[in-house]
């Protein structure tokens, strides 16, 4: 995919997550027309709208610090 | 307060003058670092023993916010430069595991493994990082506003802020790249099922 693609991907994507999902079939055959690879590129990126909202939600940080803390806590024991 | 190696503050002034490949010999200083931080919370006989991480973090970054001779051109500067510290530890970690599990079954180490729990199914770190270059190819504010937000645990105001960018623009670049990176770490899956 080139980044102009990608572009275009985002925009429609990011417009259909603001539509209903009963509405999103309409939208995406109006702006998608006949571009199939477009349209593919978009569903397959909305299929996972749900997974999307618990994704990376913890920061990394805070699992680099429980690490030290985990194993320095076990060195020192109870 | 010890003062932080002389190699410390010279790799950071290399990559803050534009060495990208200071990083990779940072960032196990920095770890040693965090380590150290994690070994004095404790000689201080906190009450319930119980560290608290982002305590342990936030001295991280004052201290790393406070080394010397470093010129930071910036907030933005500084936080990406601990944002991609973390994100280096945190891949660095994940190849050693796996390394040493070499020889064993074929398993990848993801972030459960490193003890976190989370409320959805966990990704390979090592192929995160590779997600996440290709996404600074197609769109490096996307992946810039990730590694902000998952490596160096930013808030979306204040990624915002740092970029020079509005609210809304964050949280859409964090809602799209997080369903590219999603997309990108399920098409590995099924190309690494098709080939069993």
């Amino acid at each position: 995919m080139t980044p102009k693609l990608y572009e275009q991907v985002c925009c429609i994507c990011y417009e259909a997550l603001q539509n209903e999902m009963a509405r999103r079939s309409s939208f995406l055959n109006r702006i998608c027309a006949d571009d199939a690879l477009l349209r593919r590129e978009v569903e397959a990126m909305l299929a996972y709208e749900v997974q999307e909202k618990s994704f990376l939600v913890a920061p990394a940080l805070v699992i680099a610090a429980n690490q030290a803390a985990e194993v320095l806590n076990v060195e020192k024991g109870p | 307060m010890c003062e932080p190696s002389a190699e410390i503050t010279n790799l950071l002034i290399a990559w803050s003058e534009g060495d990208r490949e200071a990083i990779d010999r940072l960032a196990p200083l920095v770890h040693a670092e965090l380590h150290r931080l994690a070994k004095s919370y404790l000689a201080k006989e906190h009450h319930d023993h119980t560290l608290q991480p982002t305590d342990l973090i936030q001295e991280l970054y004052l201290r790393l916010i406070g080394w010397q001779n470093v010129h930071w051109r910036n907030c933005a500067h500084f936080f990406g430069v601990a944002a991609q510290i973390m994100r280096r530890i945190l891949v660095n970690y994940a190849i050693a595991q796996k390394t040493m599990k070499r020889g064993g079954r074929t398993q990848h180490v993801t972030l459960e493994e490193a003890k976190v729990v989370f409320s959805a199914p966990t990704p390979d770190l090592i192929d995160l990082d590779i997600a996440l270059e290709k996404l600074t190819a197609l769109h490096s504010r996307q992946s810039r506003v990730v590694e902000f937000h998952f490596f160096g645990g930013l808030t979306i105001k204040e990624i915002a802020y740092l970029l020079g960018v509005s609210v809304g623009t964050v949280k859409r670049d964090l809602t799209l790249g997080k369903l590219w990176l999603l997309r990108e770490l399920g098409r590995g899956l099924i190309n690494d099922a098709e080939t069993l």
